[in-house]
């Protein structure tokens, strides 16, 4: 009776692996090829440059204890949040998938499939986090190396256990199917004149706004406060100071996380507009509509404040709202690449987004044209993509 | 005689370089109904999709109402419609706005059928406000219909569209077919396992195995084959043993 329990624990970790060997499956020789130098060419990059930081403060991390035990530490319980958050999201997206509905599991059987699952992952990522450190305490000689390595394992799956009970306490995973949404629901106001343009309801589709209404939801009220709180935290600071430069910079971050938070490529994926006689440009391009009009609706509220403060200052939420409307127009390439998985493709956006910043000092413009270049094979991949299947 | 509103010459098509169909040569005169039939996997859903070009053929040509769909792909497009499969429809859209969607891509009105109004003659009305997820499989396959007729496109395509209709419906439908079939402005390709219909609806048909073209009817091969009641269901019906009997033969052989 054991083994087919722990067999059916397993099943979303099964999921998950059969997904990910698909993909790679799918990519191809020569894609595959280049995805592996690029991101060995990466990598060597990486550890370069992280070695000849650990060279240059060598002396202080191997006797100093601090580093280790409070910034790296909190540095991992917090990456381990996140990855315990992103694996508990994609577990349950697998338990709760519509092919598993009419089999006869439980509830607890499902969760506990998840947290088999996230276990399992975090453990991993886990191992690989504390092999990393172990190899730098070595690399500069710090005495218990191995016994870091340990620490920084467990310290990390401390973080994901924190990320996965997150998730699992916040209620609902799952409704029993033909389940009556108790959510309630309100109507978007001027929907029709903001999706109105053709393709028109490309936006509600891809927002799952159904018959053009919006579901209330904790992720959706907690956003809404912490972008408010935010941008009343940035303009009253900057109104205080008389400085344009604290609104300015929080409507660009704000706009962007809009932005991200609200654009949805699925549709890109679906015969409706595959079948039809509409190009990928034209199709993606309706896609961002909505949240485009979401992203610089926020982004004038501190825009607003930005000028008030200071109104000698135009200029600068001027530069920030068409610094956004790059940020965003590069989010959306990405969001058309990785259609089927918008996780995927905001992690991916921010670590790139990251590095180019981190390399920006070192190589100026080389980055703007690698990154453009990135961008340039992307669009032409998803436009392929989109064309032929 | 008129421009085809279908050639396809020598069309290979399939998954990851490995081809599914092939060899397949069809072509479509206006007024003309061609019934596609063929047992699970014989590629029928694979040759549709290449010839809406959701699929990229390995080989061969396919021109709809003389484009090109490899060199001019929109303007190809904008010459069929298809009725999508019910589970890929917008669910979180009402059915009126997923007609709108349509009909905003095809340049069209939202109730620019060659037809009368479609959604009054398929009974389908009182749904139209409705989001499509609280649709039944049967009112999603007649939203997939009316949105194929939008814009009266010259080729029409339903692949196992009648699955789910009601008698009445599907009667209706097969009436609306009929009728634009009559009109000689449109041809249809129809792919269903319903084979009684293929001798009352279509003027050709063929029988895909294996990814080939193993048999095809023309006008008078499906009158002859269905002179007496039951004769094409049984001529299928061979058809079908017979290519179930050669795959058998050729896993046997792989196997070996």
């Amino acid at each position: 009776m054991t083994e087919p329990s722990s067999r059916r624990d397993r099943l979303v970790l099964t999921l998950l692996w059969r997904e990910a060997c698909n993909a790679f499956a799918a990519l191809g020789w020569a894609q595959s090829l280049a995805l592996l130098a690029a991101s060995l060419t990466l990598l060597a990059d990486q550890l370069d440059s992280f070695s000849h930081l650990l060279r240059q403060n060598a002396v202080a991390l191997r006797y100093l204890a601090w580093p280790w035990a409070t910034a790296l530490g909190a540095g991992l319980v917090l990456a381990g949040f996140i990855a315990g958050l992103i694996f508990t999201v994609l577990s349950l997206a697998r338990a709760f998938a519509p092919f598993l509905n009419p089999l006869p599991l439980s509830l607890p059987a499902r969760r506990r499939m998840v947290i088999t699952a996230v276990a399992w992952l975090a453990a991993a990522t886990g191992a690989a986090v504390g092999a990393a450190i172990s190899l730098a305490a070595a690399y500069v000689h710090k005495p218990f190396a191995a016994a870091w390595g340990v620490a920084g394992a467990i310290l990390f799956s401390l973080g994901a256990a924190a990320g996965l009970w997150l998730r699992l306490s916040l209620a609902p995973v799952a409704r029993p199917v033909g389940h009556r949404d108790p959510r309630k629901t309100f109507a978007v106001p001027g929907l029709a004149w903001a999706d109105g343009a053709r393709p028109r309801w490309l936006g509600s589709w891809a927002a799952d706004l159904r018959a053009g209404r919006i579901r209330l939801s904790a992720g959706l009220i907690f956003g809404v406060a912490a972008l408010s709180l935010a941008t009343l935290l940035a303009g009253g600071a900057g109104l205080a100071q008389h400085h344009a430069a604290p609104a300015a910079i929080a409507g660009v971050v704000g706009g962007l996380a809009v932005f991200m938070l609200a654009l949805r490529c699925h549709p890109l994926g679906s015969p409706v507009l595959r079948a039809a006689p509409i190009s990928y440009l034209r199709a993606w391009a309706g896609l961002l509509r909505l949240p485009l009009i979401a992203s610089l609706l926020y982004f004038a509220m501190p825009a607003c404040l930005a000028v008030a403060a200071s109104p000698s200052s135009w200029q600068m939420p001027a530069g920030g709202g068409l610094c956004l409307l790059v940020l965003d127009a590069a989010y959306a390439v990405f969001a058309g690449f990785f259609f089927t998985a918008p996780l995927l493709a905001a992690i991916s956006f921010i670590a790139v987004l990251s590095y180019a910043v981190y390399k920006w000092a070192l190589y100026h413009a080389v980055v703007y044209i690698c990154v453009a270049l990135l961008l340039g094979w992307m669009l032409r991949h998803s436009r392929k993509r989109f064309q032929h299947g | 005689m008129d421009e085809p509103i279908l050639e396809v010459e020598n069309l290979a098509a399939g998954y990851a370089g490995r081809p599914v169909v092939a060899g397949i040569d069809i072509t479509l005169q206006p007024g003309e109904v061609l019934g596609l039939l063929g047992a699970n996997g014989s590629g029928k859903s694979t040759l549709l999709k290449t010839i809406t070009g959701q699929l990229p053929p390995l080989a061969g040509s396919i021109r709809i109402a003389g484009y090109d769909l490899a060199r001019t792909r929109e303007r190809a497009q904008a010459q069929f419609g298809i009725a999508i499969d019910g589970p890929d429809l917008p669910a979180a859209l009402t059915g009126r706005q997923y007609l709108d969607l349509v009909a905003s891509i095809r340049g069209c009105a939202p109730k620019a059928w060659p037809c009368g109004d479609v959604l009054a003659r398929l009974a389908a009305t009182a749904w139209a406000g409705r989001p499509i997820a609280e649709y039944s499989l049967g009112t999603r396959a007649k939203f997939a219909i009316a949105a194929a007729l939008l814009g009266a496109p010259a080729l029409l395509i339903f692949d196992e569209a009648l699955n789910g209709l009601d008698p009445l419906v599907a009667w209706e439908v097969k009436t609306i077919i009929a009728e634009l079939a009559a009109t000689a402005r449109h041809a249809v390709i129809i792919s269903t396992h319903v084979v009684e219909t293929i001798p009352t609806l279509c003027s050709h048909a063929i029988f895909l195995s294996q990814g080939r073209i193993a048999a095809s009817w023309d006008r008078p091969g499906l009158a002859a084959a269905s002179a007496s009641p039951g004769a094409f269901e049984a001529a299928v019906i061979h058809s079908l043993k017979a290519a179930a009997s050669g795959a058998k033969d050729a896993a046997t052989r792989a196997t070996n």
